[in-house]
């Protein structure tokens, strides 16, 4: 597989300036003003092969947006370097973004006067789009976003699922093979949110397009990512694939099981770990990996008679809120 | 909606022609009965005035809050993730504007004055030429100015009253208000070695043949190597700011 995207040693530091409160401050950092430094990005490195969709993900203030910003050449890094095609983006923008699509959740590159066609118009003419592709791809993109409905209508009367839509599709108008899509279904109903996730899958799948995102969304993660990169205070913290995630920080997983009748004492079985029990249902955790689930099954129907089990797996929630409570205390 | 943008432009149109009116009947009663002041008759600087307000609503300058704003909010970051020069974006956009300008100002003011004020083309075609050469150069050196201004938003974020003020201190020093020729020689002998002069007070001394079109292309040498000299610092400044871009908002 060749290498799309490459981070060495990526590093962004910002200069903070402190404010002191109330008036006397306002006044005092009109003079001067006390300057640290927060690293924003603190020497990360990654590779990401052509045709993968990463996660990228953390907290709020991570960094996961100043990174974004130095592929798309838009930040110029404090120290060490990102490639995107062996290319520098901040160095070789103009080379680089041309074969770049950018989508950022909270912004929109759509004009705002204009219909959402004329930005697409627009935009045909800035990449050099030829007319072929450009009615090509505006078909394939009316099919999954269903663009024709609101082509028409200026950017300023669509509403933030429809803007989404419109933004998704103009930063694919000229068929990159790199997009960074930065926090795309953030403040999105259900039904937009799946069909941009779909639309996600269906590019990534139909053009073999490489792809970053950036999401609070952990839905998301789970429907599309082949891989996630974790960061918190600017340092990649966990870079894998989602299962080898969930298997390394929840190993166990919970078995729900009732009962016929309430036993009369508590249950104690070999190797069998309850954890919880309230009537006729016993809550049962044990490793995955160690123990089968029907090995358990069968023990307790060796002396309890077994009306109804579920599996409770770990959520993936639960898992990432522990990640990311464990960077906090190690900072 | 398109009722909020008609109602923009006529009511620019009347407030444009009633400044150009005013200022037409403060020369004609600062002249009072002298034919000639400083070697300019009344009817060159009722030219003179009306060619000022003229380039006045023609020349578009939004280079410097569209980059302001664009950093304010962050929405530098759209500019950026387009294979375009950034700033020959801005560029275009006022060139837009200024078609639109034309269109919806200019012509109907040049229509109003031709009409009230007997204003009417040079006499000498030549001049005319020479007079599209230097209003162009003119405004090269103009949305450098700007440019530039503009581009210490990234350093200062808000420029707050300052651009408002650097427009009207240009247009006194390029003698946009009152012509050079009636300041004091000193101060006259300073701003004729500034680039503003250029901006204004060049193009409209060709078209009324305050100067002739020999000296003209003279002018318009210099204003030539003054163009070409903000264009040099507009790029150089723009690279330093490039590098100092932050993303507002997340």
């Amino acid at each position: 597989m060749a290498v799309s995207i490459e981070a060495k040693n990526l590093t962004k530091d910002f200069v903070i300036t402190k404010k002191e409160p109330g008036l006397k401050g306002a006044f005092k950092s009109l003079i001067h003003s006390e300057k640290s430094i927060l690293h924003a990005v603190n020497n990360i490195s990654f590779s990401i092969e052509t045709g993968q969709i990463v996660g990228y993900i953390g907290p709020n203030g991570a960094g996961k947006s100043t990174t974004i910003k130095m592929m798309s050449g838009i930040l110029q890094p404090t120290s060490g370097e990102v490639t995107i095609g062996g290319l520098s983006p901040f160095k070789e923008r103009k080379k680089v973004v041309r074969n770049l699509g950018v989508v950022f959740g909270q912004r929109t590159q759509l004009y705002w006067d204009l219909r959402l066609g004329e930005s697409f118009e627009l935009l045909r003419r800035i990449y050099e789009i030829d007319d072929d592709t450009y009615h090509k791809n505006l078909t394939v993109l009316n099919d999954i976003l269903n663009i024709q409905e609101i082509i028409n209508t200026p950017v300023r009367q669509l509403s933030l699922g429809q803007r989404m839509r419109g933004d998704l599709a103009a930063a694919i108008l000229h068929s990159p093979p790199v997009i960074f899509l930065d926090e795309p279904t953030i403040g999105l109903d259900v039904d937009v949110k799946y069909c941009v996730r779909q639309f996600i899958k269906d590019i990534n799948e139909q053009y073999h397009t490489t792809i970053i995102l950036t999401t609070h969304d952990l839905g998301d993660i789970e429907k599309l990512c082949d891989r996630i990169i974790i960061i918190n205070h600017g340092e990649i913290i966990h870079d894998c694939s989602l299962e080898t995630l969930m298997n390394n920080f929840a190993p166990d997983r919970q078995l729900v099981v009732d009962l016929y009748k309430e036993p009369e004492n508590s249950v104690a079985i070999n190797n069998v770990k309850i954890i919880k029990q309230e009537g006729a249902r016993l809550w049962i955790e044990y490793n995955k990996k160690e123990t089968g689930t029907g090995d358990i099954i069968e023990s307790i129907a060796a002396k309890y008679p077994i009306r109804d089990i579920s599996i409770e797996e770990s959520k993936i929630e639960d898992v990432i809120r522990k990640i990311y409570a464990k960077g906090e205390i190690q900072n | 909606m398109f009722m909020a943008y008609r109602f923009q432009v006529l009511s620019t149109v009347v407030c444009q022609i009633v400044i150009l009116s005013a200022s037409v009947f403060f020369w004609k009663a600062a002249y009072g009965l002298n034919a000639v002041q400083n070697g300019t008759s009344v009817e060159q600087m009722v030219h003179y005035t009306i060619l000022s307000n003229l380039l006045a609503v023609f020349y578009s300058t939004f280079v410097e809050r569209n980059i302001n704003q664009n950093v304010r909010q962050g929405n530098v970051a759209v500019d950026f993730i387009k294979p375009i020069n950034i700033m020959g974006f801005y560029f275009a956009t006022d060139i837009g504007i200024m078609i639109g300008n034309l269109m919806f100002r200019f012509i109907p003011m040049y229509i109003f004055s031709g009409m009230f004020f007997g204003f009417t083309l040079p006499a000498n075609f030549f001049a005319l030429v020479l007079f599209f050469v230097s209003v162009f150069l003119g405004f090269i050196i103009l949305w450098c100015i700007c440019g530039i201004f503009g581009l210490f938003s990234f350093w200062i974020i808000q420029l707050g009253p300052i651009g408002g003020a650097k427009d009207y201190i240009i247009r006194f020093l390029s003698g946009s208000f009152v012509p050079l020729w009636f300041f004091p020689e000193k101060i006259q002998s300073v701003l004729n070695f500034l680039p503003f002069i250029h901006i204004y007070q060049t193009p409209i001394s060709i078209y009324i043949g305050k100067i002739s079109p020999f000296q003209a292309l003279f002018s318009i040498g210099i204003q030539l190597v003054w163009a070409i000299l903000m264009l040099l610092c507009l790029t150089r400044f723009q690279k330093v700011a490039f590098r100092k871009v932050v993303v507002q908002g997340g």
